[in-house]
Formats: structure tokens, C-alpha cells, sequence
């Protein structure tokens, strides 16, 4: 029963650590969900709105030595500024301009991290971030503990937005934008408010990812955290709340936890090989998933297996 | 006039591979109504071909440039074959063709490290001279490469526009039904046209890997600067598209001989994005090849 315990719990802080990143996922790809999976904004800028909350976040606590929750809230606010003027940006664009847009909000998000040391600290890294309170050993799993209440949260809100009225709003717009300007759904504002909201969302994950890393560096704001959460929703099923969680299970939890974990892989097999492999399984996976199941592992929701064309899939 | 003969020069020495990047992806663009993320790693490709070419073999630039052209043809119609084909006949929705394109980018960007490895690939060539025009100093091989493409975009240019192949490509993109009623093969001018994009894309790599080294991230770093340049110019054919890549090679230029250069690309970023606001929805039926 010991050697069980310490095979699956021997290394808990790479276990916290693997679970703290498959959580960070969860809960972007619910957030993406609403867009892409509800809305139908393709954003591919995923990275720069969490990441803009994470530096904002580091920021408040480092720089201006602000507490906990007013960093949080800033941070909140940053993701939600950026998402409402992306959204302003996208409206009215098809779905070139906004991979363009969204590309290019998160590609300033990181130049402007990069460019502006004296705030940022730029490539020498932001820090220490510290958890917002100490219960000794205990701490990460508190703050772990804290991370799944939060993304509960978030699929909670997704699965209620599904059966409301502005569920239903949304849907319209992702499935047939043209109809619902017909019908004088208001499509644009719509848009913009989902971008607005689930971007702070991102603002506000990125925030709690602070006190995880303790250091912040522009390179943890790489398209990787993108693909990554692109990934997880589109394998689990993009059209559900659900979807990210599977998805995320799938990917992040069999690689960065069971296989990283308890596979014993030789050193330099885990630092270079493994990391590449696991991308080109991502992409692979991005491929074959959109060519042959494009709804994911989980298909589409109940009620609407019965109604042909409601997908835009 | 020296900031501007400045400008001039550098923008267009230093950006010279963005109008052949450009050009390639506006034609997958225009014809298949595609923004091919994997894009990106036709470009990287092409610098590693050349790379490859120029030291495995001995090969001069010029020679390994041309085989990296063709490699990089070949390769832009074998994943048009596997992925975009497939996603045309399964019909796949524009979002989902586009997240296919990136999973197909991240699959090539990484699997290229286990044939390449992992670090950085330098071209072996003869170092170049020294020159200097209005003030501005730059150096042979920067004026070579302004030269041959130059050249080359001339040649794709002509290309589209005055021959037989070219029309038919316009013509299948304008109606594509039409086009086969007129006796187009639909498959073999799609190919063609995938291999002149892949090949353009191939040489941009090319060049832009001899002014530095060839790495994984080479193509990914140019293309969002390559998409927008697309966006924007594509409005007005391949015309614009040459003018729009000149004119953003210029304007960076001059950008970074006022400010800080993460500065200047952020301005740049921001000033494309007010474009991409301000003509909305209007790229597409405006782009003609």
C-alpha cells in the first residue's frame, strides 16, 4: 500500500505543479469555448490576454507592492480592457482578420513585456510573486484547492450560459451571423461583450498563475500555451462546456502528468525529445480530430443531436 | 532626405524576402481562399533546404536557393494533397481550416527538429563586401538578395498576370465552376499554384536564413508581419500585396531609426490592426489575383 502511495505521490510538487498547469488549461479552454465554441471568434491570441493578466498581476504585487486582490482585480481588468478592444477590433471582421487581430494583440502583449524592462524587468524576469498566504507545507495544495474552485466556477457559468437567453444570443451569432443581424439580434455588441468578459476571465487566470511561477518571463507567453489550450478543446469538443476538461485530460494530464511522472524516460529523452514529440502529437491531433470527428470526443450537446445543420462544423 | 534615403535603403534591403513571403501566401489566399498558418514553416523549410544544400553538398547560395525553391514547392503541394484537399472535400469550415493550419504548423515546426536537430543551422558563404549608398552602409549579399528578389516577384508577377497558367489560376479564382466549364483542370492549376507559393516561400526562407542562421522559429517570427501585409495589400492583387510589403519594410525601417526596435513593431502592429478595423470585411471581395 506504501510503495503504491509513494509511487503516485512520491514527487508531489511535480504532481502540484503538473495539476496547477492542467487546471491553468481547463480553464482557458472553457473560456475559449464561449468564444469559439459558442460564438464562433476564432482567438488565436489566447496567450497575450492570460499573459496580460499574469504581468499585470506580477506587476501590481512587485513593482507597486499592491496586495492580492487589488493586483487581481487589475489583472481581471487588463485581460477585459484588451478582450473589449480586441472585440471593438474584430466585429466586423471575417475569420481572417480575426486570426490576424488576435495574432497580433498577443504578439504587442509580448513585445511590450519585452521592450518595456523598467516595469516588466523584460528578458531578467519579474519577481518573486508570493502566495497570499502561508499554511506551511500545506500552501500549494491550498492554492491548488483555490484553482479548482475557480475553473468549477467557470464551467458552472459555461454550463448556465447554455441554457439562458444570452446562451442562446451567442449561439445565434457563432452559427449564422447573417441571420441574426436579420433577425436584429444585437450581433456586434454581442461580440464585443463576450470578448470583453471571458477575456477578464483569462486576465484573472493569468493572475492566479502568478504566485505559481513566483518569476515571471516573457517566454512563458509563448503560441505553445495557445496550441495547447486549442488542442485540449477541439479533441474534448468544442461545442461543449465539458470539452476543455476531457480534452485538457487527454493532453496535458497524460503528458505533463502521467507520462512525465511516472514513465521513466532517460533525462535527455525527457528535455528534448519528449517536449518536440508532444507538440507534433498537438498538431497531428489538431489535424486529424477537425478532419475526421471535428466535434471532439464529446460531439455536440444533447438537445441539438436531433436538429441537422444547427452546427457550423 | 538622409532619414528618408536611410529608410529607404534599410526597409528595403532588410525586408526584401517579406514581398516573396507575401506574394506566395496572397496566391494560396486568392485561389483557395485559405490563410495557411503552416505557411510559416514553408518558410523555415526553405531556409533549412538551402542551408542543407549549401554545406551537406558544397553547393554555392545561388544553387542551393534554386533547389530550395523546388523542395519547397514539392512540399507546399504534398500538405495541399494530405490536408487542404481533404478539408475541401469534407467541408470543413474557414475557422476549422485555419486551426487545421496551425495544428499542420506545429506539426511540421517540431517534426523539422528531429531531421534538422534542435539547434541552429548556419549557411557556409564567402563574407561579403562592404558598401555604402547616400551614407547608408549594407552589405553585398544584401544588395545580391534585394536584386533576385526583386527579380523574382517581377517573374511571379508576370507569371500571374500574362500567361497561360497564370489566367487560368485567376480564372478559377474568380468561378471556380465556370473555370472547369472552360476546360480548366481545377487540380493541376491548384497545384501549380500551391508550388509557386511554396517555392516563394521557400526563397524568402532562404534569403532570410543566409542574413542570419536557420531555426525552427525562423517562418513563425515572419508571420503575422507576411499575413497582415496580405490583408492589407491582397485588396488590390498582387500589385498591392508588393507595394504593401515594400511600403512595411520601409516604414519599420524608418520606425527603428527613431525608436526603440520592439517599439517600432509594436506601432507597426497597432497602425495595421487600425487598417484591418478600418476596411472591415472588405479584403475578400476586393482581393483579385
Amino acid at each position: 500500500m506504501s510503495a503504491v502511495w509513494d509511487y503516485l505521490f512520491g514527487s508531489p510538487a511535480f504532481l502540484i505543479f503538473g495539476t496547477y498547469t492542467l487546471m491553468m488549461i481547463v480553464g482557458l479552454g472553457i473560456l475559449l469555448h464561449l468564444q469559439l465554441g459558442v460564438t464562433g471568434i476564432g482567438n488565436f491570441g489566447v496567450a497575450g490576454f492570460w499573459g496580460a493578466g499574469l504581468y499585470a498581476f506580477g506587476i501590481m504585487q512587485v513593482t507597486y507592492d499592491v496586495g492580492f486582490w487589488p493586483a487581481l482585480l487589475v489583472a481581471t481588468a487588463a485581460g477585459g480592457v484588451l478582450g473589449l478592444i480586441t472585440g471593438w477590433v474584430i466585429a466586423d471582421l471575417d475569420d481572417d482578420g480575426v486570426l490576424a487581430a488576435t495574432l497580433a494583440v498577443a504578439t504587442i502583449v509580448y513585445l511590450a513585456i519585452d521592450s518595456e524592462k523598467d516595469i516588466t524587468g523584460g528578458r531578467v524576469g519579474l519577481g518573486t510573486i508570493d502566495f497570499p498566504f502561508d499554511v506551511g507545507k500545506r500552501t500549494d495544495l491550498a492554492w491548488l484547492a483555490i484553482l479548482f474552485g475557480v475553473v468549477g466556477v467557470l464551467l458552472w457559468y459555461a454550463r448556465r450560459v447554455h441554457r439562458s437567453p444570452y446562451g442562446r444570443l451567442l449561439i445565434a451569432t457563432g452559427t449564422n451571423e447573417p441571420l441574426a443581424r436579420s433577425l436584429r439580434k444585437p450581433v456586434k455588441r454581442t461580440k464585443v461583450g463576450v470578448m470583453a468578459l471571458t477575456s477578464a476571465g483569462m486576465g484573472a487566470l493569468g493572475g492566479l498563475y502568478g504566485p505559481i511561477v513566483h518569476f515571471l518571463f516573457p517566454t512563458q507567453l509563448t503560441v505553445a500555451i495557445t496550441v495547447s489550450v486549442i488542442t485540449a478543446l477541439v479533441l474534448g469538443g468544442q461545442q461543449r462546456p465539458l470539452g476543455a476538461f476531457v480534452g485538457a485530460l487527454l493532453t496535458v494530464g497524460l503528458f505533463d502528468i502521467v507520462i512525465k511522472l511516472y514513465v521513466p524516460l532517460p533525462k535527455d529523452l525527457l528535455e528534448h525529445a519528449f517536449p518536440v514529440t508532444k507538440q507534433i502529437i498537438f498538431g497531428a491531433l489538431l489535424i486529424f480530430v477537425l478532419l475526421f470527428r471535428p466535434l471532439g470526443f464529446l460531439g455536440r450537446m444533447r438537445r441539438e443531436r436531433h436538429v441537422k445543420g444547427l452546427s457550423r462544423v | 532626405m538622409d532619414f528618408v534615403a536611410k529608410a529607404v535603403i534599410i526597409g528595403l534591403t532588410e525586408q526584401a524576402p517579406l514581398v516573396l513571403a507575401a506574394m506566395g501566401m496572397a496566391l494560396i489566399y486568392n485561389l483557395s481562399k485559405v490563410i495557411n498558418v503552416a505557411f510559416a514553416e514553408t518558410i523555415t523549410l526553405g531556409a533549412y533546404f538551402a542551408q542543407w544544400v549549401n554545406v551537406a553538398f558544397g553547393a554555392s547560395f545561388y544553387l542551393s536557393l534554386a533547389i530550395s525553391g523546388i523542395l519547397a514547392g514539392v512540399l507546399s503541394c504534398v500538405t495541399y494533397l494530405a490536408v487542404f484537399r481533404t478539408a475541401e472535400r469534407r467541408g470543413v469550415g474557414p475557422v476549422e481550416v485555419i486551426i487545421i493550419s496551425l495544428g499542420l504548423s506545429v506539426l511540421l515546426r517540431y517534426a523539422l527538429q528531429f531531421v534538422f536537430g534542435y539547434e541552429a543551422r548556419f549557411f557556409e558563404t564567402p563574407p561579403p563586401r562592404f558598401m555604402k549608398l547616400f551614407g547608408v552602409g549594407f552589405t553585398s549579399f544584401q544588395l545580391t538578395a534585394f536584386i533576385l528578389v526583386v527579380v523574382l516577384a517581377l517573374l511571379f508577377y508576370l507569371f500571374v498576370q500574362k500567361t497561360v497558367w497564370g489566367r487560368q489560376v485567376r480564372a478559377l479564382a474568380s468561378d471556380a465552376d465556370l473555370a472547369k466549364v472552360s476546360g480548366i483542370n481545377p487540380l493541376l492549376t491548384t497545384l501549380v499554384m500551391w508550388f509557386m507559393a511554396g517555392a516563394a516561400g521557400g526563397l524568402a526562407g532562404a534569403f532570410w536564413g543566409v542574413g542570419s542562421s536557420a531555426k525552427p522559429g525562423l517562418g513563425w517570427d515572419r508571420f503575422l508581419l507576411t499575413l497582415l501585409v496580405v490583408l492589407v495589400g491582397g485588396a488590390r492583387g498582387l500589385r498591392g500585396v508588393i507595394l504593401a510589403g515594400m511600403g512595411t519594410g520601409v516604414l519599420l525601417s524608418a520606425l527603428k531609426l527613431e525608436i526603440a526596435p520592439l517599439r517600432a513593431e509594436i506601432v507597426l502592429l497597432v497602425a495595421f490592426i487600425l487598417v484591418l478595423k478600418l476596411r472591415g470585411n472588405r479584403f475578400r471581395e476586393l482581393a483579385k489575383v
